[in-house]
């Protein structure tokens, strides 16, 4: 299970952010407290969806074998499309 | 971090095994997994007979549904045409979007699936082969039934995402609605199913050694599409559940004038429908990047990313289901939200194409059929993703929303991302299955009349949409600019329908099933799909070191035909595979299987016919075939889980595994698990859906039961959780009687179904019945979801108990009631649950 969790952990963050931030318009609507809550999460979100990137690129050096190495090389590849993603996401609440 | 356990490094050295097998033992394993013959064959359960009469009913139903829209381009081609009448039409476009998409493109998915997987992965077959067969036969009857509904004017005619008020009883006062909502629950049985099936089979039949680096890339395609079926269909169940209880008891889920709302449906259907495009459109590029290696003669560029591609889209499509819903007036911050999440869908997507062209321009490609399906296919799922972008642009979308562009748009996705593809692994995979591979000659033909015809329907009819002609509307005004783009339209649907023609007529004449001496690797692949196979797959099963084992082994077929791998042999005397580990496939367990038997057979067609029969009121009839369906599902599992005399055996190069084991690393825990997470997942939904209307009109909502009653609902179900758990604990004591472990979950039962029946009594004493008020039709729903839990539980209590007397509950552990154990620990987590939210939230808290 840690290893699932592992490998697929920025998109997880991801998940959690885009839902989060859902959760946030639909009921305080178009609002401050909205894009507050959208900043707040957004800032957190990329933070853990960086660390998640950076610990699977700097796993893969100590990685014992190919499996390992490879289970690193997709935790990180999935924390750096999520910061990414989390990034865009979050910017509507700028814009709108 | 260091997942699992790996083999021993010393079991690459000693594989292949030299010297020869012992007579017999290929004799054996023909004799063991042979099919039944003549009219019997029907109860065959081997994946290579169940998966290729899946694909061809599939295709079936794609040729159905293709002359429907024939019917419909006839019409459309002049204006104000009498070919088909405005109600006839309203039946056409809702019966084509269904069966394209409830009955063909999902199930020729897990078809292929089931076809292929056992075979790429090297199992000897999926890990519950009556459970394919049952997917399959539901499928199979329920579907024809459900087609047949054309015939006698009963069709659905609300469009294929069925919105209410259209379909509420006040509008659609018919049947016809009914035909939908209870005709496509037997597919999300029969999808559920295949899912559980094709998640255990992906993550523990996998050949030893082949670790998720080494998966084939179809393997992962077909987990994902299988985890987003486990999250998105509940969503669909409830929703189809919610308007069928509204139509049939009058409970207002959707009537605003009752504290309802509408928008409730679209939220619940296209939180499964938008995902619903991605588990069509998963398997079949994952298909393309299967082919592509052997078509461009290289390595595919990008297999991590494309993996990655993957798990990203199964996460994300669930993050954009509002699009569908921009024109409905959601809060400006939402509707920006959805917004940039449609637009990062497209870079999954994007990634794929991307490593796709860039493997054509590495390698060598040779322009044969499969491969002008697969650029073809890659052109139009291009120009459809573009104008995926456009409409998730929320001005423009409010601008076309509704229209022909739609309908452009959607259909180059579609015949772009799975068609097209689709024709491509006829080609490519006819000769694993056929003895006659297909003429490449006539492909061509085939291949240039399906993409023109294709451009030629779809390409204008941007433009009509554009122009304003609005989408399910069965005529239109002569002089308003329509004519000639709708005219081009229907041609190129008849040149399309040339091109489908052809094929069939190719297939007549090529296509002759064999499961021996087929055709064989036509196009070269280097997947273990293409090992030499019969009945019980292949000879021995081989360790993997490479994602491509036949090119990088060119001894590998004579090896794994001379038995020099695992397994040669069938050492129990009954069907087996082995259960590997799921991140590095370590040998685990050898599974023993079950071979034919009537009884998926008929539980299938009861439980189609329960649906169908449903659908016309004959509710009496309907009734007696679920309880047949339930009585043939029990006499089916009766057989399961039962320990053989030889308890250990040895695989090959010094490794000895077990023939029965229990706990949670079984595939039948797992199986459970992802049943009890599809059950989890409805009862998710149902509780979105309870916020939903508390949120919406709060208005409506009044005092709910006596909340006194909570104290002994919740007790009652944490004794019941208690004691299931005490009577696992005891299954492993020596000193106690057969009959005290079953006894106590039994007693745990009891006290489940006590806190239920104090649920439910103590709400109806209240003023709220399901007919009041949107708060007592989702109260009602929620206890009738519990209610049926507790039903099914009642139904494990008696088949424990008759287990037990036959002193089939083996001791110190058992399966069985690990399983039922499971299932109570659920229930009444979900019972308690659900009490405290009917209770609390209404003010309460
Ligand atoms: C080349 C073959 C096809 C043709 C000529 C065709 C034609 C049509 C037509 C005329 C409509 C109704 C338009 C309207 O009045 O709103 C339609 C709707 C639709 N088609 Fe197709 N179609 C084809 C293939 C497919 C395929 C392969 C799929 C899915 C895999 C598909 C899925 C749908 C869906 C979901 C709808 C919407 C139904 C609704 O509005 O409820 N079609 N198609």
């Amino acid at each position: 299970m840690r290893s699932w969790a592992y490998l697929l952990g920025g998109l997880l963050v991801w998940t959690v952010h885009f839902f989060g931030l859902y959760t946030a318009s639909s009921i305080l609507l178009t609002s401050t407290t909205a894009r507050v809550i959208t900043a707040l999460l957004t800032i957190v979100c990329l933070a853990i969806a960086g660390t998640l990137a950076a610990r699977g690129w700097a796993g893969r050096a100590r990685a014992p074998d190919e499996v390992v190495h490879w289970v690193h090389t997709i935790a990180a590849l999935s924390g750096a499309i999520a910061f990414l993603a989390v990034l865009w996401q979050g910017l509507p609440a700028l814009l709108i | 971090m260091n997942p699992e356990k790996g083999l021993d490094p010393a079991v690459y050295e000693r594989l292949p095994r030299p010297g020869e097998r012992p007579e017999g033992e290929l004799d054996e394993l023909n004799r063991i997994w042979a099919a039944p013959t003549g009219i019997a064959k029907l109860t065959a359960v081997n994946n290579n007979y169940v998966g290729v009469w899946y694909v061809a009913t599939a295709f079936l139903f794609f040729i159905l549904a293709g002359v429907l829209a024939l019917a419909m381009r006839a019409q459309l081609a002049l204006p104000l045409q009498g070919i088909l009448p405005q109600e006839t039409y309203n039946q056409f476009f809702t019966m084509h979007g269904t069966i394209m998409m409830f009955l063909f493109a999902v199930p020729i998915m897990e078809a292929l699936g089931v076809l292929l997987l056992p075979q790429m992965l090297a199992a000897r077959d999926l890990p519950f082969p009556r459970l394919s067969a049952y997917a399959f036969w539901a499928y199979f009857v329920g579907g024809l039934c459900f087609f047949a509904s054309l015939f006698f004017g009963l069709a659905p005619n609300g469009g294929w995402f069925m919105y209410p008020p259209l379909t509420s009883t006040t509008y659609s006062p018919g049947i016809n609605a009914d035909f939908w909502l209870l005709g496509i629950g037997f597919i999300e049985i029969s999808a559920i199913a295949g899912a559980i099936e094709i998640i255990v089979g992906v993550l523990r039949t996998r050949a030893p050694g082949m670790s998720l680096r080494e998966m084939p890339i179809f393997a992962w395609g077909m987990l994902v599409f299988a985890g987003m079926i486990v999250i998105a269909f509940p969503a669909v169940i409830l929703g189809t559940l919610l308007l069928e209880l509204e139509r049939a008891l009058n409970w207002p889920f959707f009537d605003p004038t009752r504290g309802g709302d509408p928008a409730l449906w679209q939220h619940l259907f296209w939180f499964f429908g938008h995902p619903e495009v991605y588990i069509i459109f998963l398997p079949a590029s994952a298909l393309v990047s299967m082919m592509l290696p052997a078509l461009a003669r290289t390595r595919l560029v990008g297999h991590n990313l494309i993996v990655l591609a993957f798990l990203a889209t199964g996460f994300i499509s669930f993050g954009v289901w509002s699009h569908h819903m921009f024109a409905t007036g959601m809060p400006a911050l939402s509707v920006g939200f959805f917004s940039a999440a449609s637009m990062a869908v497209s870079v999954p997507a994007g990634i794929q194409v991307f490593s796709w062209i860039a493997t054509f321009a590495c390698g060598k490609p040779v322009f044969n059929t499969p491969t002008l399906f697969v650029i073809g296919g890659l052109v139009t799922f291009v120009i459809g993703g573009l104008t995926g972008v456009m409409v998730a642009l929320v001005p423009f979308d409010w601008q076309v929303h509704d229209t022909h562009f739609i309908v452009a748009h959607l259909h180059y996705v579609l015949i772009g991302g799975a068609v097209f593809p689709l024709f491509a692994v006829f080609y490519y995979w006819m000769g694993m299955t056929s003895r006659r591979a297909l003429s490449e000659r006539m492909g061509k033909w085939i291949f240039w009349l399906m993409f023109l015809g294709m451009q030629v329907i779809f390409l204008p009819m941007h433009l009509t949409g554009l122009m304003g002609m609005p989408r399910r509307v069965y005529t239109y005004m002569p002089g308003r600019d329509f004519e000639i783009t709708n005219m081009i339209s229907t041609i190129g649907a008849f040149i399309f329908a040339t091109g489908v023609l052809l094929f069939v007529i190719e297939l007549a004449r090529n296509f002759r099933f064999t499961v021996e001496d087929d055709a064989g690797n036509v196009y070269k692949g280097g997947t273990l799909e293409w090992l030499p196979t019969g009945l019980y797959s292949t000879r021995s099963i081989p360790l993997v070191r490479s994602r491509y084992p036949l090119w990088d082994d060119p001894n590998i077929c004579k090896d794994v035909e001379e038995g020099r791998y695992f397994l040669p042999n069938a050492p129990t005397g009954h069907r087996e595979t082995l259960i590997t580990s799921p991140i590095r496939a370590t040998p685990e367990y050898i599974q023993i299987m079950p071979g034919p038997s009537l009884w998926p057979f008929l539980s299938a067609i009861f439980t189609a016919g329960f649906f169908v029969i449903m659908t016309v009121q004959a509710y009496g009839v309907a009734v007696f075939s679920g309880v047949l369906a339930i009585l043939c599902v029990l006499r089916w599992m009766w057989d399961t889980d039962r320990p053989v005399a030889v308890e250990h055996v040895d695989i090959g190069a010094g490794i000895a595994l077990p023939t029965y084991v229990t706990g949670s690393r079984t595939h039948g825990w797992w199986a459970m698990i992802i049943l009890l997470i599809v059950i989890g997942m409805i009862f998710l939904m149902a509780v979105f859906s309870y916020l939903y209307l508390y949120g919406i009109p709060p208005e409506f909502w009044i005092k709910p039961a006596d909340r006194r009653w909570l104290f002994p609902i919740v007790a009652l179900y944490a004794l019941a959780a208690l004691l299931a758990w005490l009577g696992r604990h005891v299954l492993t004591r020596k000193r106690v009687s057969t009959w005290a472990p079953s006894a106590l979950l039994l007693w745990g039962m009891v006290a489940a179904a006590a806190a239920f029946v104090i649920d439910f009594v103590t709400w109806r004493t209240t003023r709220i019945t399901g007919e009041t008020s949107g708060q007592g039709a989702i109260v009602h729903a929620l206890l009738a979801l519990q209610g049926c839990l507790v039903a099914i539980l009642a139904l494990m209590g008696g088949f424990l108990a008759a287990r037990t007397a036959r002193a089939l509950v083996t001791k110190p552990r058992n399966n069985t009631f690990d399983l039922i154990t499971l299932f109570t620990l659920y229930l009444a987590g979900q019972g308690a649950a659900s009490a405290l939210l009917t209770r609390l939230v209404p003010g309460g808290l």
